[in-house]
C-alpha cells in the first residue's frame, strides 16, 4: 500500500488549489484523488463572479488574499502558460429603499476597514460603467473595481498541472470508498483502486461531502441546491469593460455579468431547487423560470425585454445554514480536514481557501484564522449569516 | 404551402446517460430533456421557409405523453403557426405505428412538405423519415443541408457516401435535415411568453393508427467496455518508435 | 429462413466490409444470398459467386444504381425480400436511408449499427451516441440491418461460382432525380473504408494548416477525417466529419490531431484498432482512449510523421 504526507479527496478548484499548496508549503508526497477528473464537479459550472464583497468580514480577508492571487495567477503559480481567463471589470452593487439598504451600506464599510478600494457611486456615474441598465430606483450604488469573473475550470486545471509540476500526484476515476481508521485516528482511505496511506486527509469534496457523515457519523450539514444560469443575447452589447452586477432590489437577487458579444450570464442569488441526492448533471429548466428571469431582467436592462435567450444550464451549490463553508479539522475525527459548504461562493475564495487549508492540514499557523468556519458553529450556534439573509452574497 | 415539422424530446445531449443498475434500461428520471438538436434545426428551417414566403404555415407535431408539450412549447416560440401532440399515453409506441398516425396527420392537415431531423440522438435509429416517406409514398432525402424551393420543385444537397449530393424532388416529400442546414435562433423572452400561451392541440395515437404490436423490443442495457487507456509517449522520436512497430503504417513489414 | 446481404464495391472489387457482412450472416445459420447493385459490374458480381457459403448473387445492372435514391433501392427490396428473413447492409449513408423505408413497407424490423448477433433474434446496437449498448429482440418475421462491419470476422474461402440472377427492372421513380455528385478526391481511400485515417480537429486551426493533415494520409495512404469542431469552425468539409453525427470508422489506425475527444467523436472512432493521439492539453479526453499518446505541438509532429514513417507509395 502506497503510503503519502497529505491526501486530497476532490479535485475541483479547491481540492486542486489545497494540492498546490500543500506542495508549496513543502509537504512531501501528496496525493489527489477524484472520483471523475480535475475540474469535472460543480467547478466547470461556476458563474466565475470574483468580488470581495460580503457581510461577514472573515470571508473580506480570504476573498482579498485570492484576489491577488487571480491577479497575478500565472506568477503565482510559477508557470507562465497558466492563466485564470481573468477579465477585470469590476463589480457593481445596489440597493434600493427597502431591507437590504442597511445592509449594503455596512457591507461597504467593512470592506473599506479592510482596506479594499470601494467607491460610492451617484446615478451617472453608475450609468457611465453600465449605459444598458437604469438605476432609478438605486438609493445606494456601490463599485469595487479590483473584481470581475474569471474561469473556474481554467483555475482548476491550472492549480493541478501547478501541482503536479511540484510532484503532486492526481489520480482520476478513483472513488474513495471509506476512511481507514485505526486507533480513532484517520490513516488513509480505501478506494476502488486499492488503499492509500496518509495520516492526514483533506476533503474537499462539494456536494459529496455528505461521505464524510456516512465515513465518521459526524453529520455533513450540507444541501445540494441547483440553480439556473442564463445566457441572454441582447440587441445591446455587456461588454468586457462594463462590471459584473449584483441587484439587491430584485426580487431574485439576480447577478449578470458579460458573457461576450452582447450575451448577458444572468442568475439568481437565492433558493434554487434542492437535490435529494447529490448530482451536478443537467437540470431542466422550465420556461417559466426563463420568462420569470427575463422579466426582473428587463427592468434593470430594459432593452433586454426583447433578448433571445442564447443557451442555459445548471450548476450546484453545497449549501450550508449560514451560507458559509466548514473550514478546517473535525475535532472528532483526527486526522482528517474539510472544506466544504461553500454555497455557491468557493470559486472566489478557492486561492485562499487552498492555503489555510494546507496550512491547517500541516500543522502550520492559519494566515486567516479558521475558528470562524469551525464545524462546531451549528452546535454552538455561532453561524456566520450574513447581514442579507440567506443567498450567496453572504 | 404547409410545413409539418416532426420534433422530439429527448435527453439533452451533454448529459451522460446511465444504464439501470439491473440492465433493464436506461433511466431518464431527473435527466435534463431538450428538444432533439436535429429537429430545433428543422423548425427553424420551416419558420424561414415562412419568413420568406415559401411557405404559408408551419405545423409541429411531437408524438408523446404530456411532458412532450415543451418541445412544441419551444417550437412555438421559435416561430412556428400552431402545434399538435400526438398523445401516445404513458407507452413507448412503435415507430411503425407512430408513422402511420403521423402519415394519417399530414393528409389530414394537408401538408406539402415534412421536415424532420435526420436522427434522434437518444436512439439514433434515423428511422422517421424513411418510414414516414414509406406509409406516404413520398420521395425522401436524407442529411439535408441546404434547401432550394421554386414551385413544387425542391432542390437539396445531402451528405452522401461519396460526398455531396444534389437531388431534385417534386413535392410533397419528407426530409431529414443535418445540423449543417442553418443555426436555429435564440429564442426571445416575449416569443416565450406569447408560447406559454398558445393552445396546442391534442388527438390520441389509437385515433389515427392501427394498434400494433411493436416490431422489437429493448431486452437489456450494458454500458460498452471503457476503451483502456493506453501509452503516453514522451516526444517524438518515442512516438515514431511506436508508430513504425505499427503494421498498418508498416507496408514493407 | 434466407439471409440477403448487400454487397459494398468500389466498381471493380468486393469490399472487405462485405466478408464481415457474410461473417455475420454465418451466424445466422441460414442460406445466403447476395445482392450487388452498380453499373457494368458483372465482373463483381462473378467475383461475389465465388464467396464460400453464397447460394445465390442477384444483380441489379445500370448506370442508375451507381448512386441509387433511396426509394429505388428501397423498392428493389421490397421485390427481392420475398423468400428471404433477414437483411444485411452495411452501415452507409445510402442503406441507412433505403433500409427503413423498405422495412416500414414489408412491416419488418430495422435496426442499424448492429455490432452483434445474439441467438434468438437478438441484436446488440448502441444508443445514445454510442455511451449504451442495447440489446433488442425482434418480433417481426423479417429484419432489416445494417451492421457495423468491423464487429464481425470476416468470412474466408472460396467455391465454384453460383448461380447469378438479374434482379427484375424496376420503373423508375421520376420525382426523385440526382442532379450532381461531387466526388470526394479519389485518389484517397473512402473513409469509411480506409484502414489509416488522419483527423484534424479544432487544434489545427485553419484551412491552410489542413495541407499538413492531408500531406500526412497521402504518405501513410490514407484517408482524411475531421471532428465536429473542425466543420464548424470551417476548415474541413462536412463530408469527412466523422463521430455521431457524421460517419463511423473502423480503420487500423486512427489518427487524432488537435482533437479533444469529445464523447460524439468518439463515437465515431470506438472500432478503429489503433487510436494515435497529438494534443496540447494534457487532460484532453482523447487520451483516455489513445492507445498512444503523445502531449505536444502538432505542427511539429505532422511533418516529423511524414518524415519518419515509411510511405505507403514505397509498399511492394
Amino acid at each position: 500500500m502506497q503510503s503519502f504526507d497529505a491526501i486530497v479527496i476532490g479535485a475541483g478548484v479547491i481540492g486542486s488549489s489545497v494540492a498546490f499548496h500543500l506542495a508549496r508549503l513543502g509537504a512531501g508526497k501528496v496525493l489527489v484523488l477524484d472520483r471523475l477528473q480535475i475540474g469535472a464537479g460543480t467547478s466547470t459550472q461556476s458563474s466565475g463572479i470574483l468580488r470581495t464583497h460580503y457581510s461577514v468580514i472573515e470571508n473580506v480577508e480570504l476573498a482579498k488574499r485570492s484576489w491577488s492571487v487571480f491577479n497575478n495567477f500565472a506568477h503565482y503559480l510559477g508557470d507562465e502558460e497558466a492563466s485564470a481567463g481573468l477579465v477585470k471589470c469590476g463589480y457593481l452593487i445596489c440597493a434600493p429603499e427597502g431591507p437590504k439598504l442597511e445592509p449594503l451600506r455596512q457591507s461597504l464599510a467593512g470592506q473599506e476597514r479592510m482596506g479594499v478600494e470601494v467607491r460610492l457611486l451617484d446615478k451617472t456615474a453608475a450609468q457611465d460603467l453600465l449605459p444598458i441598465a437604469t438605476f432609478d430606483d438605486a438609493a445606494l450604488i456601490g463599485y469595487e473595481p479590483e473584481a470581475g469573473f474569471a474561469d473556474a475550470y481554467l483555475v482548476a486545471t491550472g492549480f493541478a498541472r501547478a501541482a503536479r509540476r511540484l510532484g503532486v500526484k492526481i489520480m482520476e476515476g478513483v472513488t474513495v470508498e471509506r476512511l481507514l481508521m485505526d486507533g480513532g485516528r484517520v490513516v488513509g482511505v480505501e478506494t476502488n483502486q486499492g488503499s492509500f496511506h496518509s495520516n492526514t486527509v483533506i476533503s474537499t469534496q462539494n456536494i459529496w461531502a455528505g461521505d464524510i457523515e456516512k465515513w465518521t457519523g459526524v453529520p455533513t450539514p450540507v444541501k445540494a441546491e441547483r440553480h439556473a444560469v442564463l445566457a441572454l443575447e441582447g440587441p445591446e452589447a455587456y461588454s468586457f469593460k462594463m462590471p459584473v452586477f449584483k441587484d439587491l432590489g430584485s426580487p431574485g437577487m439576480l447577478y449578470c455579468r458579460s458573457y461576450g458579444g452582447n450575451q448577458m450570464l444572468v442568475s439568481e442569488g437565492i433558493v434554487g431547487e434542492t437535490l435529494a441526492v447529490p448530482d451536478n448533471e443537467q437540470g431542466d429548466i422550465s420556461m417559466d423560470y426563463v420568462v420569470e428571469v427575463g422579466a426582473q431582467v428587463a427592468e434593470r436592462f430594459p432593452s433586454f425585454g426583447e433578448a433571445g435567450l442564447a443557451s442555459s444550464w445548471t450548476g450546484v451549490y453545497d449549501v450550508t445554514p449560514d451560507w458559509n463553508p466548514v473550514l478546517g479539522r473535525l475535532p472528532d475525527v483526527p486526522g482528517l480536514v474539510v472544506g466544504y459548504g461553500f454555497s455557491g461562493h468557493g470559486f472566489k475564495l478557492s486561492p485562499g481557501v487552498g492555503l489555510v487549508l494546507a496550512q491547517e492540514a500541516l500543522g502550520l499557523p492559519t494566515d486567516v484564522p479558521l475558528a470562524p468556519y469551525a464545524h462546531e458553529r451549528f452546535r454552538s450556534g455561532h453561524l456566520l449569516t450574513g447581514r442579507y439573509g440567506l443567498g450567496a452574497v453572504s | 404551402m404547409h410545413v409539418m415539422v416532426l420534433v422530439k424530446r429527448v435527453v439533452d445531449h451533454n448529459v451522460k446517460v446511465r444504464v439501470r443498475s439491473d440492465g433493464s434500461g436506461v433511466d431518464t428520471s431527473g435527466l435534463k430533456m431538450s428538444i432533439n438538436p436535429f429537429d430545433e434545426v428543422a423548425v427553424e428551417q420551416a419558420v424561414r421557409l415562412r419568413q420568406a414566403g415559401q411557405a404559408s404555415r408551419v405545423t409541429v407535431v411531437a408524438c408523446g405523453p404530456a411532458v412532450t408539450q415543451d418541445v412544441l412549447r419551444l417550437s412555438l416560440a421559435m416561430g412556428a403557426d400552431s402545434a399538435i401532440q400526438l398523445d401516445t399515453g404513458a407507452g413507448e409506441p412503435d415507430g411503425l405505428m407512430a408513422t402511420e398516425a403521423l402519415a394519417a396527420l399530414v393528409k389530414r392537415e394537408q401538408v406539402d412538405l415534412v421536415l424532420c431531423g435526420k436522427q434522434a440522438i437518444d436512439d439514433d435509429l434515423g428511422d422517421t423519415v424513411p418510414m414516414l416517406a414509406a406509409w406516404l409514398d413520398w420521395p425522401q432525402a436524407m442529411s439535408v443541408n441546404r434547401i432550394e424551393l421554386s414551385g413544387t420543385a425542391l432542390r437539396v444537397d445531402c451528405d452522401g457516401d461519396q460526398g455531396l449530393e444534389r437531388w431534385s424532388l417534386t413535392l410533397p416529400a419528407v426530409l431529414g435535415v443535418d445540423l449543417r442546414l442553418c443555426d436555429p435562433r435564440a429564442i426571445s423572452l416575449p416569443n416565450m411568453m406569447k408560447a406559454k400561451k398558445a393552445p396546442i392541440s391534442t388527438t390520441r395515437l389509437e385515433e389515427l393508427a392501427q394498434a400494433a404490436a411493436p416490431r422489437s423490443s429493448i431486452v437489456s442495457c450494458t454500458t460498452p467496455p471503457a476503451r483502456a487507456a493506453g501509452l503516453r509517449v514522451p516526444d517524438l522520436p518515442q512516438l515514431l518508435a511506436h508508430l513504425r512497430q505499427v503494421p498498418a503504417l508498416n507496408p514493407t513489414a | 429462413m434466407t439471409t440477403l446481404v448487400i454487397a459494398d464495391h468500389d466498381g471493380h472489387t468486393i469490399d472487405a466490409s462485405c466478408l464481415h457482412l457474410l461473417g455475420a450472416a454465418q451466424q445466422l445459420a441460414a442460406p445466403v444470398h447476395l445482392l450487388v447493385l452498380g453499373h457494368q459490374c458483372r465482373p463483381v458480381a462473378d467475383a461475389a459467386a465465388q464467396l464460400a457459403g453464397v447460394s445465390q448473387v442477384f444483380l441489379a445492372e445500370g448506370p442508375e444504381w451507381v448512386t441509387p435514391s433511396a426509394e429505388a433501392l428501397s423498392q428493389l427490396i421490397e421485390t427481392l425480400m420475398p423468400g428471404h428473413v433477414t437483411l444485411l447492409a452495411s452501415h452507409r449513408m445510402l442503406h441507412r436511408s433505403a433500409l427503413p423505408r423498405a422495412a416500414a413497407r414489408l412491416q419488418a424490423t430495422y435496426l442499424s449499427d448492429v455490432v452483434a448477433i445474439e441467438p434468438e433474434r437478438q441484436f446488440v446496437r448502441p444508443m445514445y451516441a454510442g455511451s449504451v449498448l442495447a440489446r433488442v429482440q425482434v418480433h417481426t418475421p423479417r429484419v432489416l440491418l445494417t451492421l457495423r462491419s468491423a464487429g464481425f470476422a470476416p468470412a474466408e474461402g472460396a467455391q465454384p461460382s453460383c448461380p447469378v440472377q438479374l434482379a427484375p427492372a424496376l420503373s423508375t421513380d421520376t420525382r426523385c432525380r440526382l442532379e450532381h455528385r461531387e466526388s470526394m478526391d479519389s485518389a484517397r481511400p473512402d473513409l469509411s473504408r480506409a484502414r489509416v485515417v488522419v483527423a484534424a480537429g479544432r487544434g489545427v486551426g485553419a484551412r491552410e494548416k489542413m495541407a499538413l493533415i492531408e500531406q500526412l494520409a497521402d504518405h501513410l495512404g490514407g484517408a482524411v477525417g475531421a471532428s465536429r469542431a473542425a466543420v464548424d469552425a470551417g476548415f474541413a468539409p462536412n463530408a469527412i466529419q466523422v463521430g455521431q453525427t457524421g460517419k463511423t470508422v473502423a480503420p487500423d489506425v486512427y489518427m487524432a490531431f488537435g482533437i479533444s475527444g469529445a464523447i460524439q467523436h468518439l463515437a465515431g472512432i470506438k472500432d478503429a484498432r489503433i487510436i494515435v493521439a497529438v494534443n496540447k492539453d494534457p487532460d484532453a479526453p482523447i487520451f483516455s482512449v489513445a492507445d498512444v499518446g503523445l502531449v505536444g505541438d502538432l505542427f511539429e509532429a505532422l511533418p516529423a510523421l511524414v518524415k519518419g514513417l515509411p510511405s505507403a507509395a514505397t509498399a511492394a
